[in-house]
């Protein structure tokens, strides 16, 4: 494969991802490039023509080179040794006298020709390595975070796995010696460090699903308010510890969107806030309608976010503020993932009085169908 | 009454060896007799031969689907199913349970839970034997008397439209149970409403703002994502 006309077509860091890899060019694609070189050399050729008395042809051949130059640079060598050749043959033709004929009259149009043609060899040859060199940049920054998600997810699996099989070997062992005591305190362990599993593996398909290119959204017309309810519901038994602050606006829209993915961000934003606050400590969750959006806010009074944090702890396999426990630090960055393909936003800073506070806005998607009331 | 009530037996259809193990134990230990099947045709016989009083059927099954040993099930028993099967496939549980099944369980599910549920759909069986439909549900502060058709929170008659009044009589009249979205939308407004969802939310949204003390922390009209509603019993 030629390298030079290959570009990457999206950065990492744009959330999806579809294409890590250059995509071949097509033969569409190329044409277009031939004819637009052709068409630079056209449309350059018009103030040469009319400048041609005032200006001399060396000073005229400098606006072609500029052409060139770009052309290497943007599309390519094939377009720009193309554009070389005409722009060399126009120059001859309508601005080196005798005009209108091709008879090299100078040494000087040999000189235009070759510097030009060296010209759009060096320079394309240099965009493409440059290109290269960022394509290998992000392959390896891929690698890279192929590498952290290995470490992290085989990390996080066998912590857990290592508790349980520890606490099983331990009843298996010798179940005489044990206490009743002590043999519900390995259940407890088995059964506790299972759980820390299945979220870690939920965690991880969701992300395998929202990243395995634009993710098929199943939207419906979803009620905020069910949505919080069915989050909170899945929690009751973390949340029944502490103080849970509900402001639900009243006259909330429905909203179009995937209810299982919305339910899974507001589970993922409550389950970030029990994780890395002290037990007992308040927390808030209020929606409301902002213009074209509904607002989602989450808020605890925990230790708060360390600076510089806020935009850090929405990437992948980064863990949160303050340690604290919990799944591969894969939790927030799947709230990006699905905020973002509901063409919403989520962002994170430290409330005034202290602790964080995660915002989440996502469209409403338009006026809903009316419902008659009875 | 009968003094030494005999043991209600439990079929468990379903292929891996340590989770059949985990079931045998548990449902050993709470007083069912534990019968087991590993493949889909077994499940059918041992249905047919053994009688059990409730099916747990897992929809992945080695031979042949679990919602095919759903349907093939309900043409002559009636006796509760509880399918089993993972989170994302809730299209596969809307179609049992739109096919006759009981109730679902989201694998990995928990001993509680389990027990929980089975006891529900023995009961929920049992009443609908013999026994006139029970007039009355009651749940916490909830109580609705579908003969008179009134619904008292904390003791106080509320006004409900006729809408909401028929969700929660349906809801009602299979307490405990998940009753599907296109079950409660053709029931209440018709065959041609089947996709309406939104109907549904604002419905339900309605209920819960004139029934739970808290909306967005419901205590008895229970969502279950991507599949229907449930109302709480103890």
């Amino acid at each position: 494969m030629n390298p030079e006309n290959e570009k990457p077509k999206a950065h990492p860091e744009n959330g999806r991802n579809p294409g890590l890899f250059p995509v071949p060019e097509t033969a569409q694609q190329r044409a277009g490039k031939y004819l637009a070189s052709i068409g630079v050399t056209a449309a350059l050729t018009i103030p040469g023509f009319l400048l041609r008395q005032a200006l001399d042809t060396s000073t005229i051949a400098m606006f072609y080179l500029l052409g060139v130059v770009g052309i290497a640079f943007w599309w390519g060598r094939g377009p720009a040794l193309t554009a070389s050749l005409l722009s060399a043959l126009a120059l001859d033709y309508f601005i080196t006298v005798p005009y209108y004929s091709f008879a090299v009259g100078s040494p000087q149009a040999w000189v235009t020709l070759f510097v030009m043609l060296v010209e759009s060899l060096v320079i394309s040859t240099l965009a493409a390595q440059s290109r290269a060199g960022e394509y290998h940049r992000i392959a390896a920054e891929a690698e890279k975070s192929r590498n952290s998600l290995l470490s992290a997810v085989s990390h996080d699996l066998r912590t857990p796995l290592t508790a349980i099989k520890g606490a099983a070997g331990s009843l298996m062992g010798n179940p005489a010696a044990l206490s009743p005591e002590e043999r519900f305190q390995l259940s407890s362990v088995i059964y506790d460090e299972a759980e820390r599993m299945n979220r870690l593996i939920q965690n991880l398909l969701d992300m395998t699903r929202l990243q395995a290119g634009p993710p098929q959204l199943r939207k419906e017309w979803h009620s905020m308010e069910e949505l919080v309810g069915t989050a909170s519901s899945r929690l009751k038994a973390r949340l029944a510890s502490r103080p849970f602050e509900l402001a639900l606006g009243p006259g909330l829209p429905l909203l179009f969107v995937d209810g299982l993915l919305v339910e899974q961000l507001l589970l993922n934003l409550l389950e970030n806030a029990l994780n890395h606050t002290p037990e007992k400590t308040p927390l808030h969750l209020s929606v409301r309608k902002a213009g074209e959006f509904l607002e989602v806010e989450v808020s605890d009074e925990g230790p708060g976010l360390k600076p510089g944090e806020e935009k850090l702890i929405f990437e992948k396999f980064t863990r949160g503020y303050h340690g604290g426990k919990g799944g591969a630090g894969l939790g927030l960055s799947i709230c990006r993932a699905i905020a973002q393909a509901h063409g919403g936003t989520i962002g994170a800073a430290n409330r005034p009085g202290g602790g964080a506070c995660f915002t989440a806005r996502l469209p409403i998607g338009g006026p809903a169908p009316a419902v008659s009331e009875d | 009454m009968k003094l030494e009530p005999e043991k209600l037996s439990v079929l468990c259809i379903e292929d891996e060896a340590p989770i059949c193990l985990f079931l045998k134990t548990t449902l050993a230990a709470s007083g069912y007799a534990y019968l087991q099947a590993g493949t889909g045709e077994e499940g059918l016989v041992q249905a047919a031969t053994r009688n059990p009083d409730l099916i747990l059927l897992d929809l992945g099954l080695p031979d042949i689907d679990g919602l095919e040993v759903t349907r093939r099930l309900r043409e002559w028993s009636k006796k509760p199913i509880i399918v089993v099967s993972a989170r994302e496939r809730e299209a596969d549980k809307v179609a049992a349970l739109d096919m006759g099944a009981d109730d679902y369980l989201t694998k990995p599910f928990g001993v509680q839970e389990l027990l929980a549920r089975i006891r529900a759909a023995l009961r929920r069986h049992q009443d609908s034997l013999g026994k006139p439909e029970e007039p009355l549900f009651r749940h916490g502060d909830l109580e609705v008397d579908l003969a008179h058709r009134k619904v008292l929170k904390s003791g106080k008659e509320v006004h409900l439209t006729k809408r909401e009044f028929g969700l929660l009589a349906i809801l009602a009249r299979h307490a405990g149970k998940v009753v599907t979205q296109r079950h409660l939308l053709t029931e209440i407004w018709g065959e041609a409403y089947a996709d309406q969802v939104h109907y549904l939310r604002v419905h339900m949204n309605n209920l819960r703002n004139k029934l739970e003390s808290q909306p967005g922390r419901p205590e008895h009209f229970l969502t279950e994502s991507g599949v229907g509603y449930r109302l709480a019993v103890d």
